[in-house]
This record gives structure tokens, sequence and C-alpha cells, in this order.
């Protein structure tokens, strides 16, 4: 048996084992508590310099929860973009602050994201916000996965590009406004409309602009009722540089041909090449200079003559359509086109017409349209659809030169502007008599046109008219011109209106001018005759009154109305 | 406008006035007959008078009618001189109007 000492010795022995376990246990302890000290004081840096980071981003960035995709975390800049400070947001879903629309589109996205697991990147959406109205973000979403590999949250990072999204559209909006501004200083300052009223020729003219404006420019000056100037140009070059050259080209013209109108004795007019030369002069220095050039071709009709004296620089190759056997002849000049030397001066030639021909201008815009082959419209061809189409009246000769064009191209639309005046000499008719008047644009006038009309009819040379007759076109005049006052005027009655009266052997021409609003006659639809209706019969009393009815712009601008009555013959 | 009327039996005869009934009077024509044309009226409008109508003064004529035919009462036109009755042919308006010769056959007209 033990003794009590031995016992003892045992039990100190033991306990000194223990304690020293002991102590190295808690020595453990110890270390592993500094140990879970320190990294925890690390993941507080790391945490509190992540949560730095993402506070301070200059992007907006916010944090959903995935279950509910309500929002767990705001930073600053999402705070400041949206105008809702974080501690609102903390724990609400979109819907809370943005309409639903929007609200369903966001979480729409969400879904998406958390499905498929992956980034997703929306390039743009629109977000209504309180302080600063609708805004447009760039966004990327994230999920992120939790330790069981499932969506846990959902990471969105934003950026606000509206203001780059309003850069983008003014500038798209100042291009369109480019191309508009082009169009109108094409059909304003380049392109006027042929003149309607000189006795023994026709005029049309075809525009059919392209996306980009040209330098395609035409005008018309009628010296007198026997005399007609047209001149048609081409400036090298596109866009707007090219019209405003245009524009200031016609003007030099213009200037010119004032400027020797005013020093040509009286009853003569300067000659065309005198003019083409001293527009030249004038405009010479700044072509060049701005190294560009442009072709003209400077028409002279003399009606009474039939002749043409035309100075070509340049241009295309003008189109004779000879009536007599149908066949076409070229006319081409030897002059230079303006702005290539400063001193030219200019050569005029002379060709004979007849009554039936027809002379047609254009822009090389016509000719060098390709077919899908790559193949030129070119001359010939157009040479020959003028062969087959002149004795058309010229408004249907350019149409087939349109459609010509339009079937060769396989479009509408062209690559240069298509530029076309077609002038046809007619037989000249003179009228047998002519009256004119002028009066307001007030209904209390409309009596005196009847009057007007009255007497011309009880003057005329000729055979007398019926009353049935001088009825009808008392009627057609009221009812004209009461379109005029009331609709194309307005109302307004302190404007003017032109009436004139040609007498021919086989009709009547009745002419109204005004400038008021264009009437579109297609817009006017067809009268009630069942007594439902109380008004709308104007248009057709004229249609039925007078045997051709013509609604047209001549060159002073105003608004026409022409009405051709036959005469009975004897 | 000046607009005479004339009582026979229980028919008014309005006489226009006037050489023309065209847009420069038309919508005073429009507003002076109203109270002229009750209800259940019998009216006869004597166009002896009018050498011109043109369709405003159509159409004065076709709200007459108008207004008459919705209460009941009705509008004859009599005394046309040529070129108002073409306008009313030309617009076929000779089938929705009754048109008779003289003021005498109008009113007779109202009793049969």
């Amino acid at each position: 048996m033990p003794s009590a000492g031995q016992a003892l010795s045992t039990i100190w022995r033991k306990l000194t084992r223990a304690n020293a376990q002991l102590e190295q246990e808690t020595a453990e302890h110890r270390r592993t508590e500094e140990a879970l000290a320190r990294r925890t004081a690390e993941l507080e840096e790391a945490r509190s310099f992540l949560d730095s980071v993402l506070e301070h981003l200059p992007v907006m960035l916010f944090v959903k929860d995935a279950r509910d995709l309500k929002f767990v975390r705001w930073n600053r800049a999402e705070e400041e973009a949206l105008g809702i400070d974080r501690s609102a947001a903390i724990g609400r879903s979109d819907y809370d602050f943005f309409p639903e629309e929007q609200a369903s589109f966001f979480v729409a996205k969400d879904r998406a994201v958390l499905d498929g697991g992956q980034l997703v990147e929306i390039p743009e959406e629109a977000i209504q916000t309180a302080h600063r109205g609708l805004r447009f973000l760039h966004t990327i979403k994230v999920p992120v996965l939790g330790a069981d590999g499932k969506p846990k949250y959902l990471v969105g990072i934003s950026e606000d590009i509206t203001e780059r999204k309003r850069a983008q559209e003014e500038l798209a909006r100042a291009r369109e406004q480019e191309v508009e501004i082009g169009f109108k200083i094409q059909q304003t300052l380049l392109l006027d409309q042929p003149p309607r009223e000189v006795p023994g020729v026709r005029v049309a003219a075809l525009t059919i602009p392209s996306q980009r404006i040209d330098g395609d420019f035409y005008d018309f000056f009628k010296h007198r009722e026997d005399c007609l100037d047209v001149i048609v140009g081409d400036v090298m070059g596109k866009g707007i540089p090219a019209a405003l050259l245009g524009a200031a080209t016609k003007s030099h013209f213009l200037q010119a041909l004032s400027r020797l109108l005013s020093l040509a004795a009286p009853g003569t007019l300067p000659q065309p090449k005198d003019i083409v030369t001293l527009a030249h002069s004038e405009v010479a220095r700044q072509l060049i200079d701005l190294e560009s050039f442009v072709t003209v071709c400077y028409a002279r009709f003399d009606l009474e003559n039939r002749t043409v004296d035309f100075v070509d620089c340049g241009h295309t190759t003008t189109i004779h359509y000879r009536a007599k056997n149908r066949t076409c002849a070229m006319l081409q000049g030897e002059n230079l086109p303006l702005g290539v030397i400063e001193r030219e001066i200019y050569e005029q030639v002379r060709v004979e017409l007849e009554a039936g021909d027809v002379l047609l201008f254009y822009s090389d815009g016509l000719t060098e349209t390709r077919n899908g082959d790559g193949e030129l419209f070119g001359i010939e061809r157009l040479a020959e659809c003028v062969r087959a189409n002149g004795h058309l009246e010229p408004e249907a000769l350019i149409d087939r030169i349109r459609q010509a064009a339009v079937t060769f191209s396989n479009s509408e639309t062209f690559g240069d502007d298509l530029t076309c005046v077609a002038v046809k000499i007619e037989e000249r008719e003179p009228p047998l008599s002519r009256a004119e008047v002028e009066i307001s644009s007030d209904l209390a006038e409309l009596a005196r046109a009847r009057a007007f009309v009255r007497e011309v009819c009880r003057t005329l040379p000729g055979p007398a008219l019926a009353e049935t007759v001088v009825s009808q076109l008392e009627l057609a005049i009221t009812e004209a011109l009461s379109n005029i006052m009331r609709h194309a005027y307005r109302g307004r009655t302190d404007q003017r209106i032109q009436l004139d009266i040609e007498a021919f052997a086989d009709r009547l021409v009745l002419r109204l001018h005004h400038l008021g609003e264009t009437f579109d006659p297609s817009a006017v639809k067809r009268p009630a005759f069942d007594g439902t209706e109380d008004g709308g019969f104007g248009m057709y009393i004229i249609e039925q009154s007078v045997d051709n009815v013509r609604y047209y712009r001549d060159e002073r601008g105003r608004n026409c109305i022409s009405m051709v009555k036959n005469r009975q013959t004897a | 406008m000046e607009l005479t009327t004339e009582k026979v039996g229980d028919v008014t005869v309005v006489i226009l006035p006037g050489e023309q009934l065209d847009a420069s009077n038309a919508k005073e024509f429009k507003r002076d007959i109203a109270p002229l044309l009750e209800p259940r009226g019998k009216v006869v409008f004597d166009l002896a008078g009018l050498s011109f109508v043109d369709s405003s003064g159509l159409g004065a004529f076709l709200s007459s009618l108008r207004q008459l035919n919705a209460t009941g009462g009705d509008l004859k036109l009599c005394g046309m001189t040529k070129p108002v009755r073409a306008l009313f042919e030309l617009v076929r308006m000779h089938k929705i109007f009754d048109i008779c010769g003289t003021k005498d056959e109008a009113i007779r007209s109202f009793v049969e």
C-alpha cells in the first residue's frame, strides 16, 4: 500500500502536469484569440477599405437581395443621381420609387441576370429621378453567388449618359437640319418655277434632289412677250457650299444682266455672250480661290424669229429635238466652264428652231446615273428618250425622262441631283383681245369682277357668246375668286388679285393670280347632291362651267388659276 | 338684309331683295331669314329679282330648307331666272327643292 507521502507526490505530479497543460492551453488559447483579433482587425480594415471604395466610386452602385430584389446597399453616387437618401432606399424595391413601367423593366433585367447567372449589360435605360427629371443610364448588372452556389445578391453599376445622349441627338438634328436647309436653298434660291405664260413657248422643269444637295441651278428671265432667257448651271462640288456658290453665281448673272440692260440702247437687249462674260469676270476670282468651277448654259430664245442663241460653258450637251423629222441634234459649245481661266471671253452660237422643236437642258446627275451593273444612263439613252417623246407636251416629256431614269437605276432616289429643263417651241398665237383688272380680296368685289367678265364678253371680237356661256363664266369666276378670298387669303380683305381674260378664235382664257396660300385641288372631295351638305359645291361648279382648269405657280411666285372656255365655232 | 314678306293664308312668301345672292351676302341672308322660318312653317322664296346665285347662296337655301323640314315645315322656290335655274340643275338641286313657276303655284301647292 502507497504511503501518504507517495500519494501526495502522485497527486502533486498530476496537478503539476495538469497545470502545465492548462497553462499551455491557456497560452494557446490566448495566441488563438490574438490571432483571431488580428484577423478580425484585418478583416475590419479590409471591409472598411471596401466600403470606402464602394462609397466613393464615381459610378452609381447598388446591391439588391437576390430573393426579394430589395435594396441592401447604395453608394453616394447612387444617392446623388437619384436624389434619394439611402436610408429611404434600403429595404425597399424599385416599385417604391419609380413609375411602374420603369420598375418592371428594371426587375425584368434583374431576373434575367439572376436566372442566367451572368453579367448583363443594358446600354440604355430610362429612369425617373426626383430632382433631375428623366435621365438615361448605361447599366451593368452582375449576380453575386453565395456559399451554396446560388445567387445571393445582385450588384448594379450605372453611368449617367443623358448628356452624351443629348449631344448625339443634337448632332443628328443638326445634320438633318443641314439637309433641310440645303433643300430649302435649292427650292428657293436655285430652282425657280418655269414661266407659264410666254406665248410661243412652253417650259417644263424637273428636279429630283438627292440626299446630299448638289449645285444644280436654273433661272428664267422673260424680257418681253417674245424673248426668254434660260440659264442652267452646275457647280462642281456637293452640299451646302456648292449650293451657296450656285446661288452666288445666279446672283452675278442677274447683276450682269441688269447692268447691261441699263446700258443697252432702248429696245435692244444685251447679247448672251456679253452677259456671261461680265458675270464670269465678277465671279471668276472667287471661284478660282475656292478651287471650284461652274458649268453653265445660257440660252436666249427669240420667239418672233424662232432662234436660240446659246453660250455653252462646259455644260452637258444640250439636246435639240427637231419636230420635222423627229431626230435629235447635239448642241455643244466650245467655251470653258466659269472659274477656270480668269479672263475668258465667251462665244455664242445661233440655232434655227421650228414650231414643235424642243431643247432639253439637263445636269450630269441624269446622264451619270448608274444601274445595278454599273452602266451609265448616258447621253445616247437620253437622246433616244427625247426622240421617242419629243412630240409630247414638255411636262409629259420630262415625266417620261424621269420614268426612264427611275427604271434604269431601279430606284426613286439618285446619288446626285437630277435636273432637267425642257423648252418647247409652239405655234405662236397672239390673243385677239386681252383685258385685265385688279381687285382687292374683299367679297364685296365679286360683283365688280362679274361685271368685268360680262363687259369683256360683250365687246369680244368675233361671234357673240351665248348668254348661258356668259352666265357660266360669271359663276366660275365668282366661285374661284371667293375660294381665293376665303381660303387662300383667309378672309383678309386688303390683298390683291389680278384677273385677266384673253380671247382667241376658238376659246377664252380667264386667269386669276394671287399671292395667297397654294391650293391643292386633289384635296377637295366630291360634293353631296342629296341636300345634306350646305357647301362643297364650288370646285365642282367651276369644273362644270368651263372646259379646262389648271392650277400652277408662275415665275413671279404668284399662285394662278387658268380656266379655258371653248367658243362655239360658227 | 331687307326681307319683304307677305302672308297668304298660313303661307309666308319672302321676296328676296337685290339682284344677287353670293358669298358677299349669303351669311347675312341666313342670319336674317332664320326668324322667319317658324316651326312647321310654310314658306315660299320668291326669286324673281335674283339674277345671280352662287354656291354660297345655294348653301343658304339648303340650310333654310333643312331648318324648316326639321320642324315639320316646308320651303318652296318660285320665279327662278334662267341662270339661277341653270345652277340648280348643274348641282342637281332641282331634285331636292320644290321649284314652282309662279308665286301662286307655289302657294297653291301647299294646299294640295
